[in-house]
């Protein structure tokens, strides 16, 4: 099993490199020249050639390359063209104020997605299933910034019971001692509790479209999946032999379980990407309002620092993904642990028919 | 008074195209201890009959009644409690496996389930299943995927006959094996059929398999049993057109024999 782990570990370092070469290639992608975009259009050529020595564009292809990866392997992403701050600083104290509300909202997707989708199952083609089937359909139609509009037009316009759009915290209120730079690690570092669950309930219209976002494709996932597992023979002889309601789920459960998992993943990978847009509509200040900000400007370090973080964080998670599916299964679990006892024992000549 | 007893029983699946009927008012009975072969083309009815006896499909109307026990009447927990007496074995025998348990497992499954027997009880009973069907003490800890589909199959058997039931649906148990394996599968249901006393509804759609294993056939069309009775009468002189064109659609066993004309002309009759 260790080694199974170690083996996924070194192949997820190799597709990292290949990542970091992939986010240098975007400089060479993108349209534009780094320095025209920083001086304007009406730059004399010599202070664009003074640009292009200040950030290495002159060297030779190799010495850019390297360099790069070496620095980005260190930790250091460079600094904004515009604001000249630490890309790796603003991702380290940015990164929090996304999780506090992106984790949260994949967790409320996961529930409801693997609740109305069960549901719908169990009552394939009747009124509920009908009925989950329709607001799923609506809910993969629109887009997480419509959604964002929506719960803001009823919440906040209407209903008055949200806070407005308008960040993590209000003017009123103090924030933390500087500790890491991040504003809901620092809140709960120095207790302030009070800070900290106000961030909280600004966060919940974030929370609430990233959960009904993704608990439509997950459900609808859940539901499709499900519908197959519960009409198999192998359910349907659970049910034969007398097993009670629940077990029989947990068997079907079982059976979908890696490609839940899997596409759950997929999802994170994805939702990092739509923080960007839903960042914007809340003013929230996490990775994805900051770096769509980036993409506009056309502020090379900080797409590279966005896309070298979503990157890594999706490989992490199929890291994680590989080991839980193989740990959770017996057949693949047996074969890591003890691969070559399983082949002896299948070997043995015990044919009958 | 005959082991399972079926009164109109009926079966209607709404489609968005319409009504199908699956099981149109079907009556009949078995007695304990007798074989009855349903045939009928794809799309008949025949497995959803078999689903229906088990109660694994909610009938609209109509009544089944197993050993006096009217089963539609059965609550939730009853039917549970009740369903080690009467059995399935379904004809994908991988689909029908979970794939995760290994065979020990799936066998000691519907003990653990009816309650019977303590840890070593249970396992002496899967091993003995397990040699009546075929199958060495070998095969315990490999899980289906590592079995051939003759094998796999039986483990379906065994798992059917563990709690020692009364009636066992045999839902085409052989239609997705090959000829030589189909026949030792049939060979060992028959033996288990002699030793134990069972009473089989042996769902197929192959007349030759019908011929030699079953002792009563129903001859199903369209949801409706169009024609029922002792095999050899009903196989030889079938009375009803349906039952005719089916056994003159089955191909002969002796390729280049005279019967290759019969049935041909018997095909246009009909």
């Amino acid at each position: 099993m260790i080694r199974y782990i170690i083996s996924r570990l070194l192949l997820a370092a190799l597709l990292l490199c290949g990542l970091i070469t992939l986010s240098f290639g975007l400089v060479s992608l993108l349209p534009g020249d780094p320095a025209v975009a920083l001086l304007g259009e009406y730059a004399t050529p010599a202070d664009v050639a003074r640009i292009h020595a200040e950030l290495g564009l002159d060297l030779p292809f190799w010495d850019r390359y390297l360099g790069y990866m070496s620095r980005t392997l260190s930790g250091d992403l460079g600094h904004s063209l515009f604001t000249g701050s630490s890309v790796s600083s603003e991702i380290l104290t940015r990164l929090p104020n996304t999780l506090v509300y992106l984790v949260p909202g994949l967790v409320l997707a996961l529930i409801i997605g693997m609740a109305s989708g069960t549901f719908a199952a169990y009552r394939y083609r009747r009124f509920a299933d009908k009925a989950f089937t329709f607001w799923i359909s609506i809910l993969m139609a629109m887009p997480e910034f419509v959604l964002a509009l929506v719960l803001l037009f009823v919440f906040y316009q209407q209903l008055r019971i949200a806070p407005a759009p308008i960040g993590m915290l209000s003017s009123a209120q103090i924030t933390p001692p500087h500790v890491t730079g991040s504003i809901p690690v620092d809140a709960i570092i120095a207790g302030q509790w009070g800070t900290f669950s106000s961030i909280l309930g600004r966060a919940v219209l974030p929370i609430v479209t990233m959960g009904l976002f993704f608990a439509a494709p997950f459900g609808k996932t859940v539901r499709s999946g499900l519908l197959q597992v519960l009409q198999s023979p192998q359910i349907e002889f659970a049910r034969a032999c007398g097993l009670r309601p629940a077990q029989v789920f947990r068997y079907a459960l079982s059976d979908i379980r890696g490609s839940l998992m899997t596409y759950l993943v997929l999802l994170f990978a994805a939702s990092l990407s739509g923080a960007a847009i839903v960042e914007s509509v809340f003013s929230w200040p996490g990775v994805g309002g900051w770096s769509l900000d980036g993409v506009l400007k056309g502020d090379v370090p900080v797409i590279q620092g966005f896309v070298l973080i979503m990157g890594s964080t999706s490989l992490l998670g199929y890291v994680l993904l590989d080991a839980l599916i193989t740990l959770l299964d017996p057949r693949t679990r047996s074969k890591a642990v003890a691969g070559r006892r399983q082949k002896r024992l299948a070997e043995t000549p015990a044919a009958i028919s | 008074m005959p082991l399972l007893e079926l009164v109109e029983l009926t079966k209607i699946f709404r489609t968005p195209h319409g009504e199908a009927r699956a099981v149109d008012g079907i009556t009949l009975s078995v007695e304990a201890g007798e074989t009855l072969g349903i045939i009928g083309e794809s799309g008949s009815g025949k497995s959803t009959l078999g689903r229906l006896i088990l109660r694994l499909t909610e009938p609209d109307s109509g009544s089944v009644v197993i050993e006096g026990q009217d089963v539609l009447a059965l609550g939730r927990g009853e039917l549970r409690r009740k369903r080690r007496h009467w059995q399935i074995v379904f004809q994908e025998p991988f689909a029908s496996l979970n794939p995760r348990l290994t065979i020990r497992q799936i066998v000691e499954e519907p003990l653990i389930v009816a309650r019977m027997g303590d840890r070593a009880e249970r396992r002496l009973r899967v091993l003995a299943t397990l040699e009546e069907v075929g199958l060495s003490a070998d095969f315990m800890d490999r899980r289906p995927a590592n079995l051939s589909g003759g094998q796999q199959q039986r483990v379906g058997i065994a798992r059917a006959l563990v709690t020692n039931p009364s009636l066992v649906v045999l839902d085409e148990p052989t239609s997705s094996l090959d000829l030589t394996i189909r026949a030792s599968i049939l060979r060992t249901l028959a033996r288990l059929r002699a030793s134990r006393g069972l009473t089989y509804v042996f769902i197929s759609h192959d007349i030759e398999t019908v011929r030699h294993f079953c002792s009563t056939v129903a001859v199903m069309h369209r949801g409706k049993i169009v024609e029922v009775g002792p095999t050899r009468d009903v196989l030889i002189a079938p009375q009803h057109p349906y039952t005719q064109s089916l056994i003159s659609a089955a191909l002969p066993v002796v390729p280049y024999s005279a019967a290759v004309g019969t049935t041909n002309s018997q095909g246009q009759t009909s």
